[in-house]
C-alpha cells in the first residue's frame, strides 16, 4: 500500500487535499491534538469530512497525540468512542494510556503511533505493535537504514514525513516553549522558540537553531523500495494553496514512479515548485546522514513572501468559455499565469481582459477575495487554482 | 530563589547522578546511597559519562542511565553491553529497551523526558516497568495527584538543571562552522528581548538545551516516592553540597510547581 497523506486543518483543506490527490488526510479534533491553535474539527465537521473522504474511497486519521495531564484524561474515553462511531480510519497517538484505551474500548479504528513517540528502532516498534499498533509514524530522525530494518523486523505499516517544517528537537523532547512562554508544547501550545533569534555569550553573531524544511521528493522511489507505506506532508495550519501545490506535486511524483516515467528533469521542476511554495528552503534531513551546516538557518527567518497564488476558480461556463475567479493576489491582463487543478497538469494562460461580475472592465485584479471573470479557451473547473507562472517543466 | 529543607532521613530516598567516580564517597558521607551513572556513548546532556568498567567498579546501589533516543544499531550494541553491567537497574528513555531488559531481571525505570504527566498513563507504564520519572513540567497539585494514585512508587525531580530540548543536530558546532568560529561544545543563548535564556551543550549524540535556573522541588511532602532525583550535571560539587546542607543555593527556581502551563492561546492570561 502506498498512501499520500495530507494535513487538513479544517474542512476546506480536507476537501482540497483529497481533490488534489491525497489518499488520506490527518486532522485534529478540538481537543487532544497537538495543533491546539489551528481551527480543527468539531465532531460534526469530522463526520462530514469522513463521509466526504469515504465517498471518494479515501481515509481520515485523527490526531489524539497530546501528552495529557491529569485533567486532560477526563472525557477521553467518550471522545474516542465518538470518533470511532463516526468511522475515522485511524487515531494517531503518542501516550500509552490512550493506546491502552484503544484496546480496552475495542475500537474499530486503527491505532497509529505518532511521531511524538520518536520511534527510531525496531524494538520500540515491536513494543508498540504488542499494544495493538497497526502503523508507526517514524521519528523524523530515522535514517534509511533505520527504516529498512524496522520494516524487516516488524512488518508494520510505516509512515514517514516527506515534506514540511521540521522540529529542531527530537519530537516530544522539547519544552522550550513551556519555559519561554508558559505554553505547553506537548499539548499543542508550542510557541516555536526554536525559531527565535538569540544572542550568544561568546560571539557577536546572531544564533538560531531553526532547521530548513524537509523535502524528500528525490527519495520517494527509494522510500517505496524500503517499505514505507504512507508519505506524510506536514502542515495542518498551512494555506489551501500550499496544500494543493505540495499534494499535487507529490501525487504526480508517486504516479510517475508507478508508471516508470519519473525523470530528473521533472524532479528538478518539482524541487523548484516545492521550494517556492514553502517560502523556505527545503532539503532532505536525516534520511542519508545527520543534518549538517547547510541544513539549518543562522539568521532570522529567511523567508520569501511571494504572491504566487492569484485566485481560485469558482465556476467555469463551458458555453461562454468564461471563468469566474475569487482573486487572492494582484494580476492583470497580459500576465502569463498557470492554472493547476485536481489531478491535471498545469496549463499556461495569458490573462486576457478582466471584468467584474457587472461586466465592468478591470485594469488589474487588485482586491483579495474580489470576484472577477475573464474569457478562457482552456476549460477550467471549480477548485482549480491560478498561480504566477515562474517555472517551465 | 527557593529552597527545600533536606531532612537526613529523606536522603535514603535520594538518587544522585555522578560527575566523577570520586564523588561517590563524598555523597555517601552525606547519607546518599543511590547513584545514577550515565553510560558512555548512550547519553545526552551529561558531560561526564562512564564506561562499563567504571560503572562496575562501584560497589554501592547504582543505576545505569541510557537516555538517548536509540537507532537500530545502538539498540543492537546495547543488547551486548547491558548484560555485563553490574547494576541494580536501568533508567531508560527509549521504550525499545523494555523488552531486552526484561530478560536481565533488573529494575527498569522509565524516564521519557517531559512525558508521564498523569497517573493513568503512569499506571499503564507501570505494567511494563518498575518505576517512572514523572515529568518536571507539572504543578505541585498535579504531582500530588500522581503520587497519590500511582500504583507503584515513582521518581520525582528534586534538584538540577532541566533538560528542556534534545536534538540530534549539532547545533553549536554547525553555528560555529557557519561563521568560521573556534569550535566549542557549549553556548549560552539569550533571546533578543533578554527574557529567554538557555544553555546549549553538544556532544557526539547531538545537542541539549538546559534551563537557565536550577530546579529545586521546594517540598518533600509527597507519598509514594521511590526516589527524589538530583541531576548534578553542570553543577559544581560545592553547590550540590550546599543544597544538601540546607544552605542557600543561588540561581534556583521551582519550575512549574506554582505555574500551570496552558496550550490554547485563548487561555493565556
Amino acid at each position: 500500500m502506498i498512501e499520500l497523506l495530507a494535513p487538513a486543518g479544517d474542512l476546506e483543506r480536507l476537501k482540497i487535499a483529497l481533490l488534489y490527490g491525497a489518499d488520506a488526510v490527518y486532522v485534529g479534533g478540538q481537543d487532544y491534538s497537538l495543533r491546539a491553535n489551528a481551527k480543527n474539527f468539531s465532531l460534526e465537521e469530522l463526520e462530514e469530512g469522513v463521509l466526504y473522504a469515504h465517498n471518494l474511497g479515501k481515509r481520515v486519521y485523527v490526531t489524539v497525540n497530546i501528552v495529557p495531564h491529569n485533567k486532560d484524561t477526563e472525557g477521553l474515553e467518550e471522545y474516542l468512542k465518538k470518533i470511532d462511531d463516526i468511522g475515522v480510519d485511524g487515531i494517531i497517538v503518542s501516550d500509552i494510556y490512550i493506546m491502552q484505551l484503544h484496546q480496552k474500548l475495542n475500537l474499530k479504528t486503527e491505532l497509529h503511533i505518532s511521531t511524538q513517540a520518536s520511534t527510531s528502532n525496531y524494538e520500540a516498534a515491536l513494543f508498540y505493535k504488542s499494544l495493538g499498533a497497526k502503523r508507526i509514524v517514524l521519528a523524523r530522525e530515522a535514517s534509511k537504514e533505520d527504516i529498512k530494518k524496522i520494516k524487516e523486523e516488524t512488518n508494520l505499516e510505516l509512515e514517514c514525513f516527506i515534506h514540511g517544517a521540521m522540529c529542531t528537537s527530537v519530537s516530544g523532547r522539547c519544552v522550550m516553549s513551556n519555559y519561554a512562554t508558559n505554553r505547553d508544547s506537548n499539548r499543542g501550545g508550542c510557541s516555536q522558540v526554536c525559531r527565535y533569534v538569540f544572542n550568544t555569550d561568546k560571539y557577536d553573531k546572531d544564533f538560531t537553531m531553526m532547521p530548513k524544511d524537509l523535502n524528500m521528493a528525490t527519495y520517494i522511489k527509494e522510500m517505496i523500495a524500503l517499505g514505507v507505506n504512507s508519505f506524510k506532508v506536514e502542515g495542518r495550519m498551512r494555506s489551501i494553496y500550499y496544500i494543493a501545490t505540495v499534494i499535487s506535486m507529490y501525487r504526480s511524483i508517486i504516479d510517475k514512479i508507478k508508471d516508470n516515467t519519473l525523470d530528473l528533469e521533472y524532479l528538478e521542476y518539482s524541487r523548484k515548485i516545492l521550494n517556492r511554495c514553502a517560502n523556505r528552503d527545503s532539503v532532505p534531513q536525516f534520511f542519508e546522514q545527520r543534518p549538517g551546516v547547510e541544513e539549518q538557518y543562522y539568521q532570522d527567518r529567511n523567508e520569501i513572501s511571494n504572491q504566487d497564488f492569484l485566485g481560485i476558480v469558482i465556476e467555469y461556463d463551458k458555453d461562454k468559455k468564461e471563468v469566474i475567479v475569487e482573486q487572492r493576489n494582484y494580476f492583470k491582463p497580459g500576465d502569463v499565469i498557470e492554472a493547476i487543478g485536481p489531478l491535471k497538469n498545469p496549463v499556461t494562460i495569458k490573462v486576457p481582459e478582466l471584468y467584474d461580475l457587472d461586466n465592468n472592465p478591470l485594469e488589474v485584479a487588485r482586491h483579495p477575495k474580489e470576484i472577477i471573470k475573464f474569457h478562457c479557451e482552456i476549460p477550467l473547473a471549480k477548485m482549480d487554482m491560478l498561480r504566477l507562472k515562474v517555472f517551465d517543466i | 530563589m527557593v529552597s527545600v529543607l533536606v531532612e537526613e532521613k529523606m536522603k535514603s530516598k535520594f538518587l544522585i547522578s555522578l560527575n566523577a567516580l570520586s564523588e561517590e564517597e563524598v555523597y555517601k558521607k552525606e547519607g546518599i546511597n543511590s547513584f545514577l551513572l550515565p553510560l558512555k556513548d548512550y547519553c545526552v546532556g551529561y558531560p561526564n559519562t562512564f564506561t562499563v568498567e567504571e560503572i562496575n567498579s562501584l560497589t554501592t546501589t547504582k543505576y545505569c542511565l541510557v537516555n538517548k533516543v536509540l537507532n537500530n544499531s545502538e539498540i543492537d550494541s546495547l543488547k551486548k553491553i547491558l548484560p555485563v553491567l553490574d547494576v541494580k537497574g536501568f533508567v531508560i528513555e527509549d521504550v525499545g529497551l523494555i523488552r531486552p531488559l526484561k530478560a536481565l531481571n533488573k529494575e527498569v525505570i522509565l524516564f521519557i523526558n517531559h512525558f508521564n504527566c498523569n497517573y493513568k498513563s503512569i499506571n499503564t507504564w507501570l505494567n511494563y516497568v518498575d518505576s517512572v520519572f514523572v515529568s518536571n513540567e507539572l504543578t505541585k497539585e498535579e504531582l500530588q495527584l500522581i503520587t497519590k494514585n500511582a500504583q507503584k512508587p515513582v521518581v520525582l525531580h528534586l534538584f538540577g538543571y532541566n533538560q528542556v530540548m534534545y536534538s540530534k543536530r549539532n547545533l553549536v558546532s554547525n553555528y560555529e562552522k557557519h561563521y568560521h568560529l573556534p569550535l566549542t561544545n557549549s553556548l549560552d543563548i539569550t533571546d533578543k528581548m533578554g527574557q529567554v535564556k538557555f544553555h546549549l551543550y553538544e556532544d557526539t549524540s547531538g545537542t541539549v538545551a538546559l534551563s537557565n535556573k536550577i530546579f529545586n522541588l521546594d517540598t518533600l511532602d509527597f507519598s509514594n516516592v521511590y526516589y527524589y532525583y538530583l541531576n548534578t550535571s553542570f553543577i559544581p560539587l560545592e553547590t550540590t553540597l550546599n543544597f544538601l546542607h540546607n544552605e542557600t543555593t543561588s540561581n534556583t527556581d521551582n519550575g512549574f510547581l506554582e505555574r500551570a502551563t496552558v496550550f490554547k492561546i485563548g487561555d493565556l492570561k
